[in-house]
């Protein structure tokens, strides 16, 4: 069986991946990511954190394949990425649902792309509206949710399509503290059922702490991996214990404020 | 909350420009303008061959809509004409200059090609091509149509691709990474989304299709409301003059409250997101 080696072989591989933006003046160019080489596992919530400019927005790009990179190349699932598709989705920041759609034409607006049989597209939304809590809402306007509602149907609508991969683009940065601690907690769960590997970026050191399995710190000027971990926090939340215990830990904080003064340097003008 | 909310006065936003309703200070404006008008001819201060009162363009009115007719067809005859000519112009309008406005917005070699004829004829006012309309195409219906269409053409294509420009890059990224094709992102996105737009300027096309109707009747109409009134004028018949002027209002009210809840209809989502 070749399940095993299956299981060794990382889910996406990031080869030499360098990308050059022009700058403000004519012949100027940018260095946003300079021979980037990166693996990811299966099954992983790969946070990037960094302060802006690091870079972390434009790998997330390059993954979902809404750009290309200068030179370098990237895989998932040994398959190069040369463009957007149904095995990548993404979790927008904001301005990504269709209002003219309900939320559960929105939940199935993958599925319909792609040509999936109305009433087997619906049963399927309506499950994972149930996931995130909306399934009161199917079939109100979007623009009657609140900011988290909207960024739990966004996630809906991924998992709908039943991507490889989920990215996400800041997703919760525009919601306001308390909504933004339900919705990681919502996330965990969610992650923990579907089993997708997750590529997060977000510039809040304590969501990275909480959320992530596969940690990465990200530093601008060219963009790099300055520091990786794997913390553990989030399968203890899986496990019961309550967010609010786990950020009051001394071992938290200590992490929290080691990882923030590694982002504080990294962002330094060198 | 409470359910009565009579007696109770709303906390209100200071500095917000031109808030509060308008209705009855328009309703006073024109009983204001309806009297000024019933008093300068009723006092004769002002000839009936200027200005026909009120009473003598409501009673022509029903003349011109009864038997008698103006010149000889009837009022209901002159609107045909002209509803037909606005009407099938908007729709050759409307069939070409959405798909031509999203090509415009969407592709960059559209764009080249379609931009310096549009925006070169858009500001050119209908009357000024009109004789070479005629010449080219003669004085039957065919030129009538070509005006009107290519008044409302350029407000359509313009408002299409300005639309265009109302998608979000992450609505488009979005679709894609759902597995959209480019065509379904053309139609399920960027058509979506352009929708508000187009139906502004489908309703300012509309208006800019009456306005021409007038210069169009201008040449060769044996029926029409503009011919009508440009016939009416020749024999200094004011009062059907005036009374013309009042029907293209009515009718042109009407098509625009009607464009107005069809946009309600179609594009509810319109400045809520």
């Amino acid at each position: 069986m070749s399940l095993k080696a299956d299981r060794r072989a990382p889910k996406l591989v990031l080869k030499d991946v360098s990308v050059h933006f022009p700058g403000q003046q004519a012949g100027e160019t940018v260095e946003a990511l300079a021979n980037l080489n990166l693996a990811i596992d299966e099954g992983e919530m790969v946070v990037a954190l960094g302060a802006s400019g690091c870079g972390k927005t434009t790998l997330l790009n390059l993954i979902a394949g809404f750009l290309k990179p200068s030179s370098g190349s990237i895989f998932l699932d040994n398959h190069a990425i040369v463009k957007p598709g149904h095995d990548r989705g993404v979790v927008f920041q904001k301005h990504a649902l269709m209002p003219w759609l309900t939320v559960l034409e929105n939940a199935c607006f993958g599925m319909k792309l792609q040509g999936v049989a109305k009433a087997k597209r619906q049963a399927r939304a309506m499950e994972l509206l149930t996931m995130v809590g909306l399934e009161a809402f199917a079939s109100s306007h979007i623009w009657h949710l609140s900011g988290g509602m909207q960024q739990r149907l966004g996630i809906a609508r991924v998992l709908a399509a039943d991507p490889e991969m989920m990215l996400m683009d800041e997703p919760f940065g525009a919601l306001d503290a308390f909504t933004r601690e339900a919705m990681q907690e919502l996330l965990l769960q969610v992650w923990s059922r579907s089993r997708k590997t997750v590529f997060f970026i977000t510039h809040s050191v304590d969501e990275a702490l909480f959320l992530a399995t596969d940690l990465l710190v990200l530093s601008p000027r060219p963009g790099r991996v300055v520091h990786r971990e794997r913390p553990a926090f989030c399968r203890e939340f899986l496990d019961g214990v309550s967010s609010r215990t786990l950020r009051s830990r001394t071992d938290y904080i200590h992490a929290r404020e080691r990882i923030h003064a590694m982002v504080l340097e990294g962002a330094q003008p060198s | 909350m409470k359910s009565s909310t009579g007696s109770i006065r709303m906390a209100k936003v200071f500095g917000l420009p031109g808030r509060g309703s308008s209705t009855l200070i328009s309703v006073v404006t024109t009983v204001f303008l309806l009297s000024a008008w019933w008093l300068v001819t009723a006092m004769n201060w002002v000839s009936p061959l200027f200005l026909p009162g009120p009473g003598a363009v409501w009673q022509r009115f029903w003349e011109v809509a009864g038997s008698d007719g103006f010149a000889g067809v009837s009022l209901w005859g002159h609107a045909k004409a002209s509803l037909f000519r606005v009407f099938s112009a908007f729709g050759l309008s409307c069939i070409s200059a959405i798909p031509i406005g999203l090509a415009i917005g969407t592709n960059r070699i559209a764009r080249g090609i379609g931009d310096p004829p549009i925006e070169f004829y858009r500001p050119i006012p209908p009357l000024a091509y009109l004789p070479l309309t005629i010449i080219w195409f003669g004085i039957g219906e065919v030129s009538k149509v070509l005006l009107i269409f290519l008044a409302c053409f350029a407000p359509m294509a313009l408002s299409t691709r300005a639309g265009v420009k109302s998608v979000a890059p992450e609505q488009i990224h979005a679709a894609y990474s759902l597995g959209a094709s480019r065509w379904q992102v053309l139609f399920h996105v960027i058509f979506k989304a352009a929708l508000p737009e187009i139906l502004t300027g489908m309703r300012i096309a509309l208006g800019f299709g009456w306005t021409t109707l007038v210069a169009a009747e201008m040449v060769a109409a044996e029926a029409g409301l503009g011919f009508m009134i440009l016939n009416a004028s020749e024999f200094l018949v004011t009062d059907v003059v005036v009374m013309g002027i009042f029907v293209i209002g009515a009718i042109a009210l009407l098509s625009d409250l009607a464009m107005r809840s069809l946009e309600k209809a179609l594009v509810p989502w319109k400045g809520k997101v």
